[in-house]
C-alpha cells in the first residue's frame, strides 16, 4: 500500500476531526460563559455552577465520553459518534473555559460596575454590555488556544468510532500493516493543521491587544 | 443635550424641599469606624453645592450613598421629598427603585471609569439606548450632539485609549449628560488630571455651573468652587462640620476646621 494512499486516506478524517473540535469549541464556551456566569457573587445557582465545574473537570474525557455514548445509549437516547464526541469534550472543555471567563471577569475593574451602576444598568445588562465584552477580551487568547488543544483530544473520538483521523489511521494500518508510515501521517496531519492556528492565533492575539489600546 | 441646557432659569432657584439628600447618613465598612458618621446633605433644585475636606474626610462615600452605590448603614437617602431608603429599619430597596434613581443622578468618576471596549459615542449612547431605551438612531445623535457639547465631537469613535485624560473625563461628562439627569455628582472629577487638563474640565462644568445644573462637586479646587458653588459644606472624618451659602463659608468660616481646609493650598483665596 503506498504512502500516497494512506496520507489519502487518513486524510478524509481530518474534516470529522475539525467537526468534533469546532462543535467541542462552540458548547465549551457558551456553556463555559454560562457557568461562569452563574458563578458570580451573588449568581442564584453558584453552588449548583461550581459543583458541574469541579465534577467535569475532575472525570476522565474519555469516560465522559463512554457516558454520552454508550450511557445514554443504555437509558434509549441513542447519539452518533462524532456529536457524542463533540458533547463530551464540550462538557469537558466548558469546565476550563469557565475559568477563563471567571479570571476574565476578575480583570474588570470594580470601578467599571460602579459606572455602569450609576447609569441606572440592571445586573444583567451591566454583565451583557460592559463586562463579559471586557472579559472575552482577556479569554480569548486562552479560547483560542483551546481550540487546538480540542483537536488533539478529538482523537478520543476514535474510541466511539467516530471516522475522525487517528481512527481512519487505525483502520488503514489494519490493511496495511505499515504503523510507521499510518503515525507520521497522522503527526503530519496534526503538524500541518496545528502550527498555522498557533500562528494566526498569536498574531490575532496582537491585533485585539492593539485594538484595546 | 448641550451644556448649560437645564430645566432651570438661570439664577433661579425653587425652594421646594430637596431634589436629593443624605439624612444623618453613617457608613462602616467594617462594622467597627464609621466612614461616614451621622452627616446630612441635602440639595435643592439649582443648587450648586461643593463639598470640601481632606482625603478620607468620607466625602466620596457621601457621594456614593447618595447615588445608592454605596448602601448606607444607617439614616435616610431622600429623592423628591420621598425616603428612597431609611436603615437599618430598610434593608434592601427594590432594584426598580433604585435603577430609577441612578438614571436621574448621574455621577461623574474621580478615574473616568469609561468602557474601554466602546467608543467615546458608545460610552455616550449606551444609557440613553439601554436604560432610556431610546432607538439607536436617537441614542447615537444625542451621544453626538453631547459629546459636540463638551467639544469632543471629532472624537467620537475613537476609544478611550486613545483619548488624553482631560478627554476621557470630558466624555465621561458628557456620558452623564446624555441621560438628562436632574442633578449631577462630581467626585473629585480633576483630581486624576495633570494641571494643564484640569482647566478644559473646569471649564465645562463652569458651563454647566451658569446654566444652574444642580451639581453636588467634591473637589479640591477652591478657586473653582469660589466661582460657582452657591453652598459649600465641609467635611472632616466622617462629618459635616459646616454647611454654608458659599459667599459666607469663603469669607467668614466658623469652625476652625473649616477655615483650615478652605484656605489649605489655596494662597490666592485669602487675599
Amino acid at each position: 500500500m503506498s504512502s500516497g494512499y494512506i496520507l489519502k486516506y487518513v486524510l478524509e478524517g481530518a474534516p470529522i476531526t475539525l467537526e468534533i473540535a469546532a462543535g467541542a469549541w462552540v458548547l465549551g464556551t457558551v456553556l463555559g460563559l454560562v457557568l461562569a456566569l452563574a458563578r458570580q457573587p451573588g449568581g442564584v445557582l453558584g453552588f449548583g455552577a461550581a459543583s458541574v465545574i469541579t465534577i467535569l473537570r475532575c472525570v476522565p474525557p474519555l469516560v465522559l465520553l463512554y457516558v454520552v455514548f454508550f450511557g445514554l445509549a443504555a437509558e434509549g437516547i441513542t447519539i452518533p459518534a462524532v456529536p457524542a464526541a463533540a458533547t463530551a469534550l464540550g462538557l469537558v472543555e466548558a469546565s476550563f473555559t469557565a475559568e477563563y471567563f471567571r479570571a476574565g471577569f476578575l480583570t474588570v475593574q470594580s470601578g467599571q460596575f460602579d459606572a455602569a451602576r450609576s447609569l441606572g444598568l440592571s445586573r444583567s445588562s451591566t454583565f451583557r454590555l460592559v463586562v463579559v465584552p471586557q472579559a472575552f477580551i482577556f479569554a480569548i487568547p486562552p479560547l483560542l488556544n483551546s481550540f487546538v488543544a480540542l483537536l488533539k483530544l478529538a482523537t478520543l473520538a476514535s474510541a466511539v468510532g467516530a471516522p475522525e483521523v487517528l481512527y481512519r489511521g487505525q483502520l488503514v494500518y489494519e490493511q496495511s500493516g505499515q504503523i510507521t508510515t499510518v503515525v507520521i501521517v497522522i503527526i503530519l496531519i496534526y503538524l500541518l493543521v496545528t502550527i498555522p492556528l498557533t500562528r494566526a492565533i498569536s498574531v490575532l492575539e496582537r491585533k485585539m491587544q492593539r485594538s484595546m489600546r | 443635550m448641550a451644556v448649560g441646557m437645564s430645566s432651570q432659569e438661570a439664577g433661579t432657584v425653587v425652594n421646594t424641599g430637596p431634589l436629593l439628600g443624605a439624612i444623618e447618613v453613617g457608613k462602616s465598612f467594617d462594622g467597627k469606624t464609621w466612614a461616614l458618621a451621622e452627616a446630612t446633605l441635602t440639595v435643592q433644585p439649582g443648587e450648586i453645592v461643593c463639598v470640601i475636606g481632606a482625603n478620607g474626610s468620607g466625602k466620596t462615600t457621601l457621594l456614593r450613598c447618595l447615588n445608592l452605590l454605596c448602601t448606607p448603614s444607617k439614616g435616610r437617602i431622600v429623592f423628591h421629598d420621598e425616603v428612597v431608603g431609611d436603615w437599618p429599619a430598610q434593608a434592601k430597596i427594590p432594584a426598580a427603585k433604585v435603577r430609577d434613581v441612578r438614571t436621574r443622578v448621574a455621577m461623574v468618576f474621580q478615574h473616568f471609569e469609561l468602557f474601554p471596549h466602546l467608543s467615546a459615542m458608545g460610552n455616550v449612547a449606551l444609557g440613553p439606548r439601554h436604560v432610556l431605551k431610546l432607538s439607536k438612531q436617537d441614542a447615537q445623535q444625542r451621544a453626538m450632539e453631547t459629546l459636540t457639547s463638551v467639544g469632543l465631537a471629532k472624537f467620537a469613535n475613537k476609544r478611550p485609549g486613545a483619548l488624553s485624560g482631560g478627554q476621557k473625563q470630558r466624555v465621561a461628562i458628557a456620558r452623564a449628560l446624555a441621560m438628562t439627569p436632574e442633578i449631577i455628582l462630581f467626585d473629585e472629577p480633576t483630581s486624576a488630571l495633570d494641571r494643564e487638563m484640569v482647566e478644559e474640565v473646569l471649564g465645562i462644568m463652569a458651563t454647566l455651573a451658569q446654566s444652574r445644573m444642580t451639581m453636588v462637586i467634591v473637589t479640591h479646587e477652591l478657586n473653582f468652587a469660589r466661582q460657582v458653588a452657591t453652598r459649600v459644606v465641609t467635611m472632616d472624618q466622617g462629618r459635616v462640620i459646616e454647611d454654608g451659602p458659599a459667599d459666607v463659608m469663603f469669607t467668614r468660616p466658623q469652625s476652625t476646621r473649616s477655615q483650615e481646609l478652605l484656605r489649605g493650598g489655596d494662597s490666592k483665596l485669602w487675599q
